[in-house]
């Protein structure tokens, strides 16, 4: 290992840990007003606070809910067990909700935000959402190209921007409230489960709260079911999917944006 | 894209001042057009694969010359180069042309786990000749002269054998590349650290100066944060005047990340830097 090397693993392991390593003290000069731990810890400190403030910026909804003290201690224990693996700060946070989910199940204060780990879920889609990449419009000349016998073998696929979320709680409203100056009311478990997809519009993510069936749809479309695989389904489950109208309105709001040919198409 | 900026008749024939482009200003700058000669990005801002994020620099460039500025090459790092990062700098670069693509003289990566923090280099001869190894690779790769900013720091390490002005002078000189003086993150190491700022822009080969960053600092007690959210300091601009004094024509930008204020307070400190700029041109003359 060279010593430029050791120098920085010391200081990495220091910075990344709360407390500094006599290894890298001992490499670190001494002089001026403050001491060589003090010096450690300014980066020490803007590291989890730039980790932080990404987190309370994608998570500003979950943050107003459980007040900035409370989030910024869950926010750094979060940074410490899940450090940054990508150069994009803001693909920071995708183990946030499972990591709040845990936390829920385990600390009793926070036993009365049973509803939290789906409102982070849908903070980070709508984030994400921001950020996809454009997808190329439909290609209906070259589904046309393929001739109806291969179409009961395509797998559609969603947009790159869309997402789905159901959740027994009504975590739209919710969302909406953390977003506006509304304070917070006790939330309860709704009847029916609340279903929404996720998807960029001109730019902007919208939530769009959708029907079960469509969402019944969408989801099998997300785990890769064929055509003619989801009309199987449709008939052993005796659900009540109109697939014949809800393909095309999935294209037509461009949440569906392409395919995949899974059957080899027969040649003459 | 190149190390200078091109003789492009859509771009101003110097670039004397610009700003930093951040997304909460876009909007203003798109429908005023203010009279800056060119807006920095972020380039880490603009990396995701679509959006408003990616789409608002084409907007902003359709306007002004840019220059890219990264956060995450590691320049001084250990660990193997991040192609794959390259590549989307490149992929951008390619369609944006900008003036020049900047990193920062630190190390930002370790284990695979990125720090999002610019971290410090020891100043040693074993420093000046791997940074300057993995300069030449990147510049390879992204086919341009990189720009290599000084970052603030909070320490110095034991190992350092040459002050930062030298580290910095050498690294420009045997990789090739060009300076980023921030005359900010002077302020605050010297502070920090007890280095000589005006020794420093004594020394620093200004000839190999391709661009200059003012900003603000924060006040932490017994050190100074280079926090990037307030006005440049009276002691920077005195830097400044200190540099233009010697070459008046570097393009200088204002920076500011944090507590971002309304952008006309960006635009008066452009100002500001744009009347030292000129001051400094009547003298010559």
């Amino acid at each position: 290992m060279s010593e430029l090397q050791a120098i920085q693993h010391a200081f990495w392991s220091s910075v990344k840990q709360r407390k500094t390593e006599p290894g890298c003290l001992k490499r670190v000069r001494e002089g001026g007003k403050i001491s060589r731990d003090q010096r450690v810890d300014i980066y020490r400190t803007t590291m989890r606070e730039a980790h932080v403030r990404a987190l309370a910026r994608t998570y500003a909804g979950c943050e107003k809910i459980l007040g900035v003290r409370y989030f910024d201690q869950l926010a750094t224990e979060f940074y410490y067990r899940h450090p940054a693996t990508h150069p994009d700060l803001n693909r920071y946070g995708e183990a946030f909700p499972d990591f709040v989910q845990d936390f829920i199940e385990h600390r009793a204060e926070l036993a009365e935000y049973p509803y939290l780990p789906d409102l982070v879920r849908l903070e980070w889609m709508y984030e994400q959402a921001y950020y996809a990449k454009e997808d190329p419009g439909f290609d209906f000349e070259g589904l046309a190209d393929l001739g109806e016998d291969a179409w009961r073998g395509l797998r559609l696929e969603l947009g790159a921007s869309v997402s789905m979320l159901r959740s027994a709680y009504p975590v739209l409203e919710l969302w909406e409230a953390q977003r506006g100056q509304e304070e917070v009311r006790e939330i309860e478990a709704i009847g029916e489960p609340q279903c929404l997809c996720i998807a960029r519009e001109d730019f902007k993510p919208v939530i769009r709260k959708i029907g079960h069936a469509l969402w019944w749809v969408m989801d099998r479309i997300d785990q890769g079911y064929t055509f003619d695989e989801l009309e199987a389904l449709v008939e052993q489950e005796s659900v009540e999917i109109p697939l014949q109208t809800i393909i095309p309105e999935l294209i037509s709001r461009q949440w569906v944006c392409g395919y995949r040919v899974t059957h080899p198409v027969q040649g003459d | 894209m190149g190390g200078d900026p091109s003789p492009d008749p859509a771009k101003p024939s110097t670039l004397g001042t610009g700003v930093g482009l951040r997304t909460p200003h876009v909007a203003q700058i798109l429908n005023t057009r203010p009279d800056l000669d060119f807006f920095e990005l972020l380039t880490d801002n603009h990396l995701c694969d679509g959006g408003y994020a990616r789409q608002q620099a084409y907007l902003v460039r359709e306007h002004y010359p840019v220059s890219l500025h990264c956060v995450g090459m590691s320049l001084g790092g250990t660990d193997p180069l991040d192609f794959a990062y390259l590549d989307k700098i490149k992929t951008l670069a390619r369609e944006l042309e900008p003036m020049h693509i900047s990193d920062h003289l630190c190390w930002t990566s370790c284990h695979s786990h990125h720090a999002h923090d610019l971290l410090p280099l020891p100043y040693t001869e074993e420093a000046v000749r791997h940074v300057s190894r993995r300069i030449r690779d990147i510049q390879d790769y992204l086919e341009t002269a990189l720009v290599v900013e000084n970052v603030s720091s909070y320490l110095e390490f034991e190992a350092s054998s040459m002050s930062e002005w030298e580290f910095l002078a050498a690294v420009a000189k045997e990789s090739g590349s060009r300076i980023l003086l921030d005359l900010n993150n002077i302020h605050v190491s010297h502070c920090n650290n007890g280095a000589d700022a005006g020794e420093y822009i004594e020394h620093i080969p200004l000839d190999r100066v391709a661009e200059i960053h003012l900003a603000g600092f924060e006040p932490r007690g017994e050190y100074l944060l280079d926090a990037h959210n307030n006005k440049v300091s009276e002691p920077v601009w005195a830097l400044y005047r200190q540099v233009t004094e010697k070459n008046p024509s570097i393009p200088t930008l204002i920076e500011w990340d944090n507590d971002l204020p309304p952008f006309e307070v960006l635009l008066h400190e452009a100002g500001k830097a744009k009347a030292i700029q000129s001051q400094a041109v009547s003298t010559q003359d």
